[in-house]
């Protein structure tokens, strides 16, 4: 509410177009009636005014018709059993194709939706048409895909895009399967005192699904890799993280869930997190879906409770603690999106490199922020014509290399 | 209108299904008696409604990151409808125009008044009105939306919502002097302030 504004010389119509008059006639509150008050005590010539603008929007009502209770019950009920549905497929079938084009579909109906005034809200100033044109951008840069490379305890490799279906190799007693979905699954108890470990890396376009020994989920985004015993027969279980993956682990009280992050160390019980490391960040950023998990790093300890981040700054090593962080743009990339809210356009393009393979150079400086999103599995082009739609950038292809600069 | 609260819409991109089951009741009836101004189909309607609610849920993650959440369920629930009111006319007419959809004007009401004269001046001046005027004018006066949630949902811009809703007041309070006398009589019994 804007205060102590000058009423002076206001008309019926002009109070009755007024946000703050409305306001205080649809929502009233103790606030607003002390003030509005006071403008009446204080202009006695404005009261016959303010009463009828008053009468004239208290006249305005609508006829209203409302649902039967068993109908909300019986809506509620079905809407809930189809959440219970979904809910036991998808954790399987994040990536598969199917779902991505879902997503896509649903991301494409929010953008028919909103329009250019969500995507890229920040920078969007009017009809930018002509600018798209103008900012043609070839269309050769694709998404990236399921692709990892599986490094077993004998330093042998396997590409696992292209492998089959199946069982893929038996390091001891433990068996590493390829499941129909494509996501890697370890099966077999393991020997005690005996610990093999396997690394899976993601390239740049590339991201994975796998399923630890002890049943714990993990998604791996691009350019990522995560190190792991094929059975879990110590004490603690233990694994070690670059670039972004989301855990979905076991719950297993007798042995504690640890995942080592450069000089830092996320300690779990059975709980849902993400963390974010990849090294060209300045921060490596753990978030909270669900349970607990505390965040190590040289002396501190920071304890999350669910929707918390603990942000690491590697270089003075200090931790920051957010309260409410943005789930739905944290959680973007294993929902198969770009989200962004208020970033800087090298944050949005440092995903978009590591998603798309491509390397990204600077032709001056560009202090706008940006927010919006798009389905991953859109083309870079698709990402880059929304960006140039704001109008103050302008990108240029060449090959892999993609040149950002200020639009002049 | 009380909004569900920013704390129950946390929880429900938390994944918790209880705060949803809130929000499902709540928006079910705000959507119900707002689309009722479109449409006399009641099966069509709670179709609507339940896809709206749904995708609530499903989309939770995205509508998250937007400044108006709560402009966002009214814009699912509008564009859901209106899509279903529009495959139904072509079902059900054999000349493949279309009908405009029309916000309709007797679901507008001024209410206190008793005087017939004044009462089909209004109805005359709530038929000079366009659509989306009345649609702009009951989601600011009836559901307490700001403007830039209306624009959000008639995906229009702030400054066109402004406008629209201006010329649309202006309409109803000329109406309603012309007929001054009676308003005069009516002030006096009247003591809001």
């Amino acid at each position: 509410m804007q205060m102590n504004k000058d009423y002076s010389g206001f008309s019926v119509l002009d109070f009755i177009n007024d946000v703050d008059f409305q306001d205080w006639i649809i929502m009233p509150n103790a606030e607003k009636e002390n003030y509005w008050q006071k403008i009446i005590l204080e202009n006695p010539d404005l009261q016959a005014d303010i009463k009828n603008a008053t009468y004239f929007l208290q006249s305005i009502t609508f006829k209203e018709s409302w649902p039967r209770e068993e109908e909300i019950e019986k809506g509620l009920q079905k809407a809930l059993k189809k959440i219970k549905q979904n809910e036991q497929t998808a954790p399987l079938s994040v990536f598969n194709k199917k779902n991505i084009s879902r997503v896509f579909l649903a991301a494409a109906a929010i953008f028919l939706l909103f329009g250019l005034s969500y995507w890229f809200l920040t920078g969007y100033t009017g009809q930018k048409e002509k600018s798209i044109v103008k900012n043609k951008i070839e269309d050769q840069v694709i998404p990236g895909g399921n692709k990892a490379i599986l490094t077993l305890a004998d330093g042998s490799t396997l590409l696992l895009d292209s492998a089959h279906n199946g069982a893929l190799a038996t390091q001891g007693s433990v068996t590493v399967i390829k499941l129909d979905d494509g996501q890697l699954s370890y099966k077999g108890a393991g020997n005690k005192g005996q610990i093999v470990y396997n690394t899976i890396s993601t390239p740049k376009g590339g991201q994975y699904q796998l399923v630890l020994a002890d049943g714990t989920k993990v998604w791996l985004n691009a350019a990522s890799s995560l190190r792991f015993p094929t059975a879990f027969v110590e004490k603690e279980r233990k694994v070690e993280l670059s670039g972004e993956g989301y855990f979905e682990v076991a719950k297993d009280a007798s042995k504690p869930f640890h995942v080592k992050v450069g000089n830092m160390n996320v300690n779990v019980l059975g709980t849902h997190f993400n963390i974010n490391g990849y090294a060209d960040e300045d921060n490596i950023e753990t978030t909270l879906l669900e349970g607990q998990v505390t965040v190590n790093s040289q002396e501190t300890v920071t304890v999350l409770t669910p929707g918390q981040q603990a942000q690491l700054h590697k270089a003075s090593g200090k931790v920051k603690k957010l309260q409410h962080v943005n789930m739905g743009e944290i959680m973007a990339w294993k929902e198969g999106h770009f989200l962004f809210k208020g970033v800087s356009i090298e944050s949005i393009l440092r995903q978009a490199s590591r998603w798309y393979d491509v390397d990204i150079v600077y032709q001056g400086k560009i202090d706008e922020t940006f927010s919006g999103g798009i389905s991953r599995s859109e083309n870079i082009s698709e990402l880059l014509k929304i960006l140039a739609a704001t109008d103050k950038i302008e990108f240029k292809i060449n090959g892999r290399q993609i040149i950002v600069k200020p639009k002049s | 209108m009380d909004a569900v609260k920013s704390e129950i819409w946390e929880q429900v991109c938390l994944g918790n299904e209880q705060a949803y089951a809130q929000v499902y009741t709540f928006y079910y009836k705000r959507f119900f008696n707002y689309g009722k101004k479109f449409t006399e189909d009641i099966l069509l309607l709670e179709d609507a409604v339940q896809e709206a609610l749904f995708t609530i849920w499903d989309k939770r993650a995205l509508i998250n990151t937007l400044d108006y959440p709560a402009s966002y369920f009214y814009n699912a629930f509008r564009y859901q409808l209106l899509y279903k009111i529009r495959e139904s006319q072509k079902k059900n007419s054999e000349n493949i125009e279309v009908l405009d959809l029309e916000f309709s004007a007797e679901q507008i009401l001024i209410k206190k008044e008793n005087d017939q004269v004044l009462d089909d001046k209004l109805k005359e001046a709530l038929n000079t009105l366009t659509s989306k005027q009345k649609e702009a004018i009951f989601l600011r006066f009836y559901e307490g939306l700001s403007y830039d949630e209306v624009a959000t949902i008639l995906n229009i811009t702030t400054k066109a919502t402004y406008k629209i809703m201006a010329r649309a007041l202006e309409k109803l309070k000329e109406t309603m002097l012309v007929s001054s006398s009676s308003i005069l009589l009516l002030l006096r019994s009247i003591n809001t302030l």
